[in-house]
């Protein structure tokens, strides 16, 4: 059935055409909750909460692109998620030393039966990816996360930062810049394989 | 060639575009000139490409459940959010009421303060006068023994001028067809016979001159000159008459004119004794009689005055009540 179709019906009040949108874009909404809150969790419950959000605020869809009506949704649902987060500091489950410093990478959180060595570095790579992605400001998280992890085009992300294209540009380049950079800085942990910048170290 | 530190941000933007073809025509021309002359912008070319490449590599994750919805949570997002905005909107419409019926509170007693406030002056300039009158027609008494002469002025619209009664000052009733009708009747009040000692006064139809007559034989001023003479008086005072009994007579039988009512002229509305001319204790009186006749006549308007209070207050408590409701389920919401 054709998207608009469903937007239609879905409007009207049924919930199967609604169902059937969330469930063509919960996949993105997901991950893309993920890459924002680094935290399966977390990123679950924004999603919920953006899908109910959305059912809510049907009424006030006035046409356009739905995916980017969507993911605008499930941004603002992490950002108020995060907000709380912030007011409501969690204590972390991570094991600490004698000292109280916490312990990175704990031999009992590793994978009992490492299938390969490459995926190891591939989650070292990963997890390194995503310590950066936390580091950045919420406004570049967004843009970078869309368009070069979910793959979105430049108008889909200046529609759901409710921006011009021309700040996504711009956020967009300054944002991989302090990738590069911080990537850069936590290089040195990865195999020089995983090293974005080996050429550069190696000189 | 192009140091390092001439690489601009505008560069590092194009740069970044170039990764996703993002480009113009124009943009790529001056893209590929700027990065044959700067090798450091050619390597943080590379550098963003293998970002953009790992970057893109990461593996999505698994959904840990649906996020569908079920019946049951569809009606309850549905009541939920039914609510707050009720609430919401309910809060703001007490709010505007609580608004507009103190906001026509403050624009009333304003408006009626100022309003008021030239009444009050403008009766005490009359007690004030009148006293002053009195004053110093005792002194004129005193001085030349002469009786006392009062003189009536009655003013109203075109059309309505009246004077005194007949054979109480004189009067002349004129009919206007426009302009102001204006009599003026002298008298002697204490005169027995009024009418032989009165003149009068009327304007033209036109209201552009202004005649005195007398009333035996009256010559016409003309040219509208205003002209008031007091008429003779006719009753002597005995001469063995003091003049502090004379002035007790006057005082006892003179008038003073409080107001004047459109559509009773020519009579006298109110009138005092000067012995009992109110001093500031009894002009409080007056006005607590006058509001208290006022709700006499009018009684509805009082129980309006009581009503509406209550209601006022009853709209405020409620647009704080419903603020409140609106306030706790929006934080609720948010949790």
């Amino acid at each position: 059935m054709e998207e608009s179709l469903l937007i239609e019906k879905a409007v009207r009040g049924d919930l199967d055409a609604f169902n059937q949108l969330v469930l063509t874009y919960q996949n993105m909404a997901f991950n893309l909750a993920y890459r924002i809150m680094s935290d399966d969790a977390a990123a679950a419950d924004a999603t919920q909460d953006a899908v109910i959000s959305m059912y809510r605020k049907l009424d006030s869809y006035r046409g356009g692109s739905f995916k980017a009506w969507f993911m605008r949704i499930v941004t603002n649902a992490c950002y108020d998620e995060l907000r709380k987060r912030k007011r409501r500091p969690t204590i972390a489950l991570e094991p600490e030393t004698d000292d109280g410093d916490i312990i990175e990478s704990p031999d009992w959180l590793a994978d009992p039966s490492p299938s390969h060595e490459e995926e190891i570095m591939n989650a070292q790579l990963e997890k390194a990816i995503q310590n950066c992605l936390d580091k950045l400001d919420e406004k570049f998280r967004t843009v970078i996360v869309m368009v070069d992890i979910s793959g979105q085009d430049y108008e889909t992300v200046a529609d759901v930062i409710q921006s011009p294209v021309g700040t996504v540009k711009s956020r967009l380049s300054r944002a991989r810049i302090k990738m590069q950079e911080c990537l850069r800085r936590s290089g040195e942990l990865l195999p020089a394989k995983y090293r974005l910048n080996a050429e550069d170290d190696d000189a | 060639m192009l140091r390092p530190e001439q690489v601009t941000l505008r560069d590092l933007e194009l740069l970044s575009c170039s990764l996703d073809n993002a480009l113009s025509l124009e943009e790529q021309v001056e893209f590929k000139k700027r990065l044959a002359q700067s090798p450091h912008l050619r390597q943080k070319l590379e550098e963003q490409k293998q970002l953009k490449r790992a970057l893109s590599a990461l593996p999505a994750r698994r959904l840990p459940r649906n996020f569908t919805l079920t019946r049951a949570e569809a009606q309850k997002a549905k009541k939920r959010g039914f609510l707050q905005p009720l609430f919401g909107w309910a809060s703001a419409v007490m709010a505007l009421a609580v608004m507009v019926v103190f906001g026509r509170e403050v624009l009333f007693n304003n408006f009626a303060a100022q309003k008021a406030a030239p009444q009050a002056e403008q009766a005490s300039y009359s007690l004030d006068s009148v006293v002053m009158e009195e004053a110093s027609m005792m002194e004129e008494d005193e001085l030349a023994g002469e009786n006392d002469t009062v003189y009536l002025i009655n003013w109203a619209g075109g059309g309505m001028g009246g004077g005194a009664l007949d054979g109480m000052g004189g009067a002349t009733y004129q009919q206007g067809s426009s302009g102001v009708s204006l009599n003026i009747s002298v008298a002697d009040i204490k005169n027995a016979e009024l009418s032989d000692t009165a003149a009068g006064m009327t304007t033209t139809a036109e209201g552009s001159a202004i005649d005195v007559q007398e009333p035996v034989n009256p010559p016409n001023t003309g040219g509208g000159a205003l002209t008031i003479e007091p008429a003779e008086t006719t009753a002597q005072m005995p001469e063995d008459v003091q003049p502090e009994e004379a002035r007790a007579d006057a005082n006892r039988e003179a008038p003073a004119i409080f107001g004047i009512d459109p559509a009773n002229l020519g009579q006298v509305i109110a009138e005092a004794p000067f012995e009992e001319l109110p001093s500031e204790a009894s002009e409080t009186s007056i006005e607590e009689e006058v509001q208290s006749q006022e709700e006499a006549a009018y009684p509805e308007n009082a129980l309006r005055e009581g009503s509406f209070g209550w209601v006022k207050w009853a709209l405020l408590a409620a647009a704080l009540l419903l603020g409140l409701v609106w306030l706790i389920l929006k934080i609720k919401s948010r949790n």
